[in-house]
């Protein structure tokens, strides 16, 4: 998978860049729009991450310069939090959108979701370790034994088993299963990821649901 | 490039309240003493001048009586005749003149050159018999002036009048033609009255422009100077003397209103700007005490190596003081994002069962782990639609701070109540009540300021923005934000959200 990243700013490329790279992406980053329109029009890309405030120009005319003669998925990165701007971004046929500041984890997920999205429907049972989910039964179970959650649990669950081995933020597990897309200050996602591993993970030695200190949580087989 | 004089003047004019004031008044009082006087004068020299031509009249009627009498014989009677007249009336002087203006007689003081008689001589025929003011009003009218005037060259002023006596047939005399009447009356007495008058007026005159000029300057420095003082004061206030107010003793009445209204806004800018600068060192010192952190952690890890552990522990403890740091700053954007007047917001009508279902379900499991029951209550007398007209991401922000506070105070055991009350006309009260120990009353009033914790020393839990953000957010839609809290009661916060306008429903 190849991404480009569009973004004037050396040290959010470099450390975009690095992260990038360690989920096994090959990276290319031009630090300014006409370069950037350049190697997106030249270069065969999977995704284009594009920073709206460039110097040259701006990331609109290059949305508008890419979406002329490609259909590779757009993300864009804005510094202002003004919702004519995600409108004008999405309007212009970009795929999605983060305000900066915003979490590596956070843009690692979205870019792994828009990429997903193109690969076919997902699988409708998920295994890992003794786990299994089906999503079209609505059934979860560990080492064979059914596990009963509450409907609440159950999308918690669902959002981390679409991605596993995905660090996922709490402002993300907020938006994904209740729907709320700003920070309330609270700890509700803690308190809900309690309740799931203590039907999840506490009877059984192998754990599935991991905190990342710092991050939020990521959904794999550790023992 | 200086201007001219007189342009100057009109441009200062122009510009200055007061000499307006004072000019218009000058102008008023000066145009009434002039008028006054000037309509006195003019009908006193009226009064005198159909007095003497009055006199005049009757005196040539008597003279024809006593020539007609003497059957004309003017030779003889002439002197005598004019001399009776000037005797009777000393300021009278008569003088009998042919056809070519030669004299015939003239009483004694009769002075006047034959040159300076009127031209035109009045005709005996043509004078009333019996002198009354109508009828030599009537007379003027007919013939126009009656008399002249005439400047001996020793000052004095002679009125002079010219009648022509024609001699009847019967007498010798007719032969000889007309005989042409001259009178000369002296005006002086009377004159000094008019020109007296004359001399008042313009004392008068003076007089009240100056006197007018200083009593309009005076109000007018009464009206001006409030303004000025207002001016001064406003000179004088600065972010270090907002204190500064305006003195409304001995104002006018109507400027006392602005006056007032000024002081107000004062009042307004030193509340707002006392809680501005108090912010501003409570913003900082909550910036600091995660950058200290975050600053003596890195300094502390760097200072000796360390395994990757370590390592791994300082950067994680640092990301919590960063997103500590990034949630103040997002929470400080939207407010100051709020001030911005009217920014956009995007109201609709939003059902309150749905909206109070999900903030519940989304505080269900922190109200269990900590206890407190969570319930949520519709009202209303407009039960057939329980809705808000509201930006739905905002209210949602609004609703869960208020829960989230709640939840933070409600002891073990309690409940936390949502209640949605809409009323008819589209307008909507939501309150969020706990029980709990009530806030104190020289508290309440500031709980909405930002960055305001009751508690002072508590750090932590919330980022001290979240009430402020719930007023920023009521603001927005034009409602507002209330707490009601006393010992034994439930604490409760009520959100009143106004309905549509009339362009909006």
């Amino acid at each position: 998978m190849r991404i480009l990243i569009v973004e004037d700013e050396p040290k959010t490329a470099a450390y975009i860049r690095k992260g990038l790279t360690e989920h096994a992406f090959v990276v290319d980053v031009a630090g300014n729009g006409l370069d950037g329109l350049h190697l997106a029009t030249s270069t065969p890309y999977d995704l284009i991450v594009l920073d709206v405030m460039l110097p040259g120009a701006d990331g609109w005319s290059v949305l508008r310069g890419i979406r002329r003669e490609l259909e590779t998925p757009v993300f864009f990165l804005s510094a202002r939090d003004e919702v004519q701007d995600r409108v004008k971004g999405l309007q212009l046929g970009a795929d999605d959108y983060l305000i900066k500041p915003f979490a590596f984890s956070e843009l690692l997920a979205r870019i792994q979701s828009i990429l997903r999205r193109g690969s076919g429907r997902p699988a409708s049972v998920v295994r890992i370790a003794d786990f299994e989910m089906d999503f079209t039964r609505r059934r979860v179970s560990r080492a064979g034994r059914r596990i009963d959650l509450s409907a609440r649990e159950y999308t918690l669950l669902d959002y981390f088993a679409r991605h596993i081995g995905q660090a996922v933020s709490r402002t993300l597990i907020a938006e994904h299963v209740w729907d709320m897309n700003f920070d309330s200050d609270t700890n509700v996602v803690d308190v809900a990821v309690r309740r799931l591993r203590a039907k999840l993970d506490d009877p059984f030695s192998t754990k599935l649901i991991h905190t990342i200190r710092g991050v939020g949580y990521i959904f794999e087989a550790r023992d | 490039m200086s201007l001219s004089m007189p342009r100057r003047w009109l441009a200062a004019l122009r510009g200055s309240m007061s000499a307006q004031i004072s000019v218009a008044i000058t102008l008023v009082s000066v145009l009434l003493v002039a008028s006054s006087n000037w309509l006195v004068l003019r009908m006193t020299t009226q009064e005198l001048r159909q007095g003497s031509e009055m006199v005049m009249l009757a005196n040539i009627a008597f003279l024809h009586e006593d020539l007609t009498a003497s059957g004309f014989e003017i030779e003889s009677v002439a002197h005598a005749l004019a001399n009776r007249i000037e005797a009777q009336l000393g300021s009278l002087h008569v003088a009998l003149l042919d056809e070519q203006r030669r004299v015939i007689a003239a009483s004694d003081y009769f002075q006047v050159p034959i040159s300076a008689l009127p031209r035109e001589a009045l005709r005996i025929g043509d004078l009333p018999t019996g002198v009354t003011h109508e009828k030599v009003q009537a007379l003027q009218r007919r013939l126009g002036p009656l008399t002249t005037m005439w400047k001996a060259p020793d000052g004095r002023v002679f009125r002079l009048m010219l009648c022509r006596v024609t001699v009847p047939e019967q007498f010798p005399a007719a032969t000889q033609g007309p005989v042409l009447v001259a009178l000369a009356f002296e005006l002086s007495h009377a004159r000094d009255v008019v020109v007296h008058g004359w001399k008042v007026l313009i004392v008068a005159l003076v007089l009240s422009a100056a006197a007018a000029a200083v009593i309009g300057v005076s109000i007018a420095n009464r009206i001006v100077i409030v303004a000025r003082r207002l001016g001064t004061a406003a000179s004088r206030i600065s972010g270090h003397a907002l204190h500064e107010r305006l003195r409304l003793d001995r104002t006018p009445t109507e400027l006392l209103e602005s006056g007032e209204a000024f002081n107000r806004m004062l009042d307004r800018l030193e509340a707002a700007f006392k809680r501005l600068s108090e912010f501003s060192s409570d913003l900082a010192h909550d910036l600091r005490t995660p950058i200290n952190n975050l600053l003596g952690e890195a300094q502390v890890t760097l200072s000796r190596p360390r395994s990757a552990e370590e390592y791994r522990a300082a950067l994680e403890s640092a990301v919590e003081d960063y997103e500590r740091i990034s949630r103040l700053i997002e929470n400080m954007l939207f407010l100051a994002r709020a001030e911005d007047a009217q920014a956009s917001i995007h109201r609709e009508w939003i059902d309150l069962r749905t909206a109070s279902e999900r903030v519940r379900d989304y505080f269900e499991g922190l109200a269990d782990e900590r206890g407190v029951s969570l319930g949520c209550e519709l009202r209303g007398d407009d039960a057939a639609h329980h809705r808000v007209w509201a930006d739905k991401t905002l209210l949602l922000r609004a609703v869960s701070n208020l829960i989230s506070n709640a939840l933070r105070y409600a002891p073990r055991g309690t409940s936390v109540l949502l209640c949605a009350t809409s009323h008819e006309g589209g307008a909507c009260t939501l309150e969020v009540s706990n029980e709990g120990p009530a806030i104190a009353p020289k508290d309440q009033p500031r709980l909405f300021d930002r960055l305001f914790r009751v508690d002072a020393s508590r750090e932590g839990s919330g980022s001290g923005l979240g009430l402020a953000i719930v007023k920023s957010i009521m603001d927005l839609h034009g409602g507002d934000a209330a707490v009601r809290s006393h010992p034994g009661e439930r604490t409760a916060f009520s959100l009143r959200f106004p309905g549509p306008g009339p362009a909006e429903a």
